[in-house]
C-alpha cells in the first residue's frame, strides 16, 4: 500500500497537487508543507546537520543563539544537529513497523473477509482482541522481552498495528465482495487469487492508502513514546522521545531547550502525516467507503 | 430481552476476550526469540543468575505447564510472585499502585469529556464558519499532541515560570490521607482533611489536563459530527420550525448525539490507559505505568506480566460496563 502511494505521489506531478482544486486540499498542502522537508532533513542529514550530532562543543546548556539556533544541552551538543539525526531514527522505525503490519494485516484481512465462515471468526476474534488491549503497553511488553534497539522498537511498534489494517482490510473486502463484478469475475471463472488481486484489492486500496497515512501519524507518536520509556535507542543516538526525556530534569531547572525542540518536532510530523491522512479521506475514498 | 439477561449475556460473551488476552499475553511474554529474562537482564549477566531468574519466574517448565497454571492462577486471581524485595503477590504490588492510575485516568477523562462537549457543541453551533474550522483543526492537533512533550510544557508554564502548581508526584509528603477508596481526593474529603484534599487536587491538575487534552481531540469531533447530523434530521427541524430559540434546539440535539458517544468512550478508554502509562512517567505519578516500567528496568518478569494481565482484565471489564450503559440508556440494543 506504501508502494502505492509512493507510486501515485510521484505520478501525479507535486505541482498538480499545489495548484490544482480538489476536496481537502488545504489538508493535503498543509500536510505535505511539514512533512516534506523533515524528510529531506533525515535524507540529507549529514550535509544540513550543522554540528556532530554526539560530540559536543564547549557551551553547556546554551540558550537559543544564532550559532545554535536550537542551543546546546547538557552534554554541550548542538540540539539541532540532534534534532535533525534524530528524524532518522524516526522514520526509519516508523516505516519499518508500517510495511511490517500492512504486509501481515492486510493480506490477512483480505483472505479472513474474503473466505468468511469459521475461519474469519476465529481471526477476527483474536484481532479484536488484540485492537481493544492499550497499544502503546502491547509495545512496552513487547519491547521490554525483545530487549531495546531500533529493528525490535520497529517490530514491536508493528504488531501493535498489524489489527488496524486487519480490520480494514477484512471490512472493505466484504464491501467489495458483494458487488456484482466480483460475482461476474468469479461466474467467469476466476480463481480466488484472481479475484482478490485484480478485482478486490484495487477497489480498497484508496481507503487502505488513507488508513496507512493515518496509521502512520498515530505510529510517530507510538515510536516517540517507546523511545521516551527508553525502548528504541540507547546513548548517545539520538532520537526525538529520548531526547525529549533526557533533557526533562533540565526542564525543570528552566532549560526548556534541549526537551522542547524535539518534542515540537514529534508534533509537527505526526500533525503533518494526519494532515495528509485527513485531505486524502477527502479525496481519494468514494463517499460510501469514507472512514 | 430484560437488562439482567442482557447482562448475563454480556458476561458470558466478555470470557473468550479475556481468554484470548490471556493467550496473547502469555504468548507475547514468552514465544520470543531467545529467552525474556536474558533479553531483560543483557548478555551480560552471569548464567547461573539467568538460570535462578528463569525458575523464579517458573519458566523452567514445559510451556503447557506454563500455560495451565498461568491460566488457573489468574482466575483465582494469582498473579504469581513478585521477583524481587520480599517477594510480594503480585496482585498486592498492583492493587496498591491501581488507585493513582484510576485516579488519574478518572479525572482526564473528566477533562477530556468537558472538553469535548464544549468545543464540539460550539462547532456544531457554527457550522462551516471559520469557528467550525478551528475547532476540527483543534480536534487534529490535540490527536496529535505527544503527551511528554505537552505534559512538559505545562510543567514548564506552570510548575517553573509561574510556580503555581507541583510538577510531580501524587501529594506532599506526609499529608497522604487514610487510605478508604485509595483516591486521595475522595480519601480526604471522606477523612475531612482539607490540606491534603488541596494538595491532592493541585498534583492532579497538570497531569489530567495533559491526558485530558489530548484524547478531548476525538469527542471533540465526535461531538460535532453527531451533533450536525441530529440537526439535520426531520425531527429537528420541525423543532425548529415550531419557533424553539435555537440554544433549545442545540439542547435536544446534544441528547440525541448523547448515545454513540457512550460506544467512543469505551473504544476511548484503552488509549487513555496507554496515555496514562506516558502521563505517569512525564509527572513521576506512582500509578500501574511507573510501576510497569520501573519492573522492567528491575527483571521482575512475574510483576510485568501479571501488570499487563491486569490492564488487560482492566479493559474488558470497562468495555463490559460501557456496553452495559448502553443498553440502559439505548433500549434498542437489547433485542
Amino acid at each position: 500500500m506504501l508502494g502505492m502511494l509512493a507510486v501515485k505521489a510521484l505520478l501525479k506531478p507535486l505541482s498538480w497537487v499545489f495548484r490544482g482544486r480538489y476536496p481537502g486540499k488545504g489538508f493535503i498542502v498543509t500536510g505535505l508543507v511539514i512533512v516534506i522537508p523533515v524528510v529531506l532533513m533525515a535524507v540529507l542529514a549529514p550535509l544540513v546537520s550543522p554540528y556532530n550530532p554526539i560530540k559536543g562543543g564547549r557551551e553547556w546548556l546554551k540558550p537559543p543563539c544564532p550559532a545554535h539556533p536550537f542551543g546546546t544541552d547538557n552534554l554541550n551538543r548542538d540540539v539541532l544537529s540532534r534534532v535533525i539525526w534524530g528524524s532518522r531514527v524516526v522514520l526509519a522505525v516508523v516505516l519499518t513497523s508500517a510495511l511490517l503490519s500492512a504486509s501481515i494485516g492486510i493480506p490477512l484481512g483480505l483472505f479472513s473477509g474474503y473466505v468468511g465462515g469459521r475461519v474469519d471468526r476465529v481471526v477476527s476474534l483474536f484481532m479484536d482482541a488484540m485492537y481493544a488491549f492499550p497499544g502503546l503497553i502491547l509495545a512496552i511488553a513487547l519491547a521490554s522481552v525483545l530487549g531495546p534497539n531500533i529493528i525490535n522498537a520497529a517490530i514491536a511498534i508493528s504488531v501493535v498495528y498489524i489489527p488496524t489494517y486487519f480490520r480494514m482490510g477484512r471490512g472493505q473486502t466484504m464491501q467489495v465482495k458483494a458487488n456484482l463484478f466480483v460475482e461476474a469475475a468469479v461466474a467467469a471463472g476466476a480463481s480466488s487469487w484472481r479475484v482478490l488481486l485484480k478485482h478486490v484489492l484495487p477497489n480498497i486500496t484508496p481507503t487502505l492508502t488513507v488508513v496507512a497515512t493515518m496509521n502512520m501519524a498515530d505510529a510517530i507518536l507510538t515510536e516517540a513514546g517507546l523511545s521516551f520509556l527508553g525502548f528504541v535507542v540507547t546513548p548517545p543516538t539520538p532520537d526525538w522521545g529520548f531526547d525529549l526525556r533526557a533533557g526533562q530534569p533540565f526542564l525543570l531547572s528552566g532549560y526548556w531547550w534541549p526537551s522542547l525542540f524535539p518534542g515540537a518536532f514529534i508534533l509537527l510530523l505526526s500533525l503533518g502525516l494526519g494532515l495528509i491522512g485527513e485531505g486524502l479521506n477527502e479525496v481519494l475514498a468514494p463517499k460510501e467507503y469514507r472512514i | 430481552m430484560s437488562i439482567a439477561r442482557f447482562i448475563a449475556m454480556r458476561a458470558l460473551l466478555a470470557l473468550p476476550t479475556i481468554l484470548i488476552l490471556l493467550t496473547i499475553v502469555f504468548f507475547v511474554m514468552r514465544i520470543i526469540p531467545g529467552d525474556p529474562i536474558t533479553a531483560m537482564v543483557g548478555m551480560k549477566a552471569p548464567p547461573q543468575r539467568i538460570e535462578e531468574l528463569r525458575r523464579m519466574a517458573g519458566l523452567d517448565k514445559p510451556i503447557y505447564v506454563q500455560y495451565v497454571e498461568y491460566l488457573s492462577g489468574v482466575f483465582r486471581g494469582d498473579l504469581g510472585r513478585s521477583m524481587i524485595w520480599g517477594r510480594r503477590p503480585v496482585i498486592t504490588e498492583i492493587l496498591d499502585r491501581f488507585p493513582a492510575t484510576l485516579e488519574l485516568t478518572i479525572s482526564a477523562f473528566i477533562v477530556s469529556i468537558a472538553i469535548g462537549f464544549a468545543t464540539g457543541m460550539f462547532a456544531a453551533s457554527r457550522k462551516g464558519r471559520a469557528p467550525d474550522t478551528a475547532v476540527r483543526f483543534y480536534g487534529i492537533l490535540a490527536w496529535t499532541l505527544f503527551i511528554p512533550w505537552f505534559g512538559m510544557i505545562l510543567q514548564l508554564i506552570f510548575g517553573v515560570w509561574l510556580r503555581l502548581l507541583p510538577v510531580g508526584s501524587r501529594i506532599d509528603a506526609g499529608l497522604e490521607p487514610p487510605t478508604i477508596t485509595g483516591l486521595y481526593v475522595i480519601d480526604s474529603v471522606i477523612t475531612g482533611r482539607w490540606d491534603s484534599f488541596v494538595s491532592a487536587v493541585k498534583h492532579l491538575v497538570l497531569p489530567s489536563i495533559t491526558l485530558g487534552v489530548v484524547l478531548s481531540g476525538a469527542y471533540t469531533r465526535l461531538v460535532r459530527n453527531n451533533i450536525v447530523d441530529v440537526l439535520n434530521q426531520d425531527f429537528m427541524v420541525t423543532y425548529r420550525a415550531m419557533g424553539f430559540p435555537p440554544p433549545k434546539v442545540l439542547l435536544k440535539a446534544v441528547r440525541n448525539a448523547l448515545i454513540p458517544l457512550v460506544t467512543m468512550m469505551g473504544l476511548q478508554f484503552a488509549l487513555l490507559l496507554a496515555g496514562a502509562v506516558l502521563t505517569e512517567t512525564t509527572f513521576s505519578w506512582p500509578g500501574m505505568g511507573t510501576f510497569l516500567l520501573e519492573r522492567i528496568i528491575y527483571v521482575d518478569y512475574t510483576c510485568v506480566q501479571g501488570t499487563i494481565v491486569f490492564y488487560a482484565i482492566f479493559v474488558v471489564a470497562i468495555n463490559f460496563i460501557v456496553d452495559v450503559i448502553y443498553a440502559l440508556i439505548d433500549p434498542r440494543v437489547r433485542y
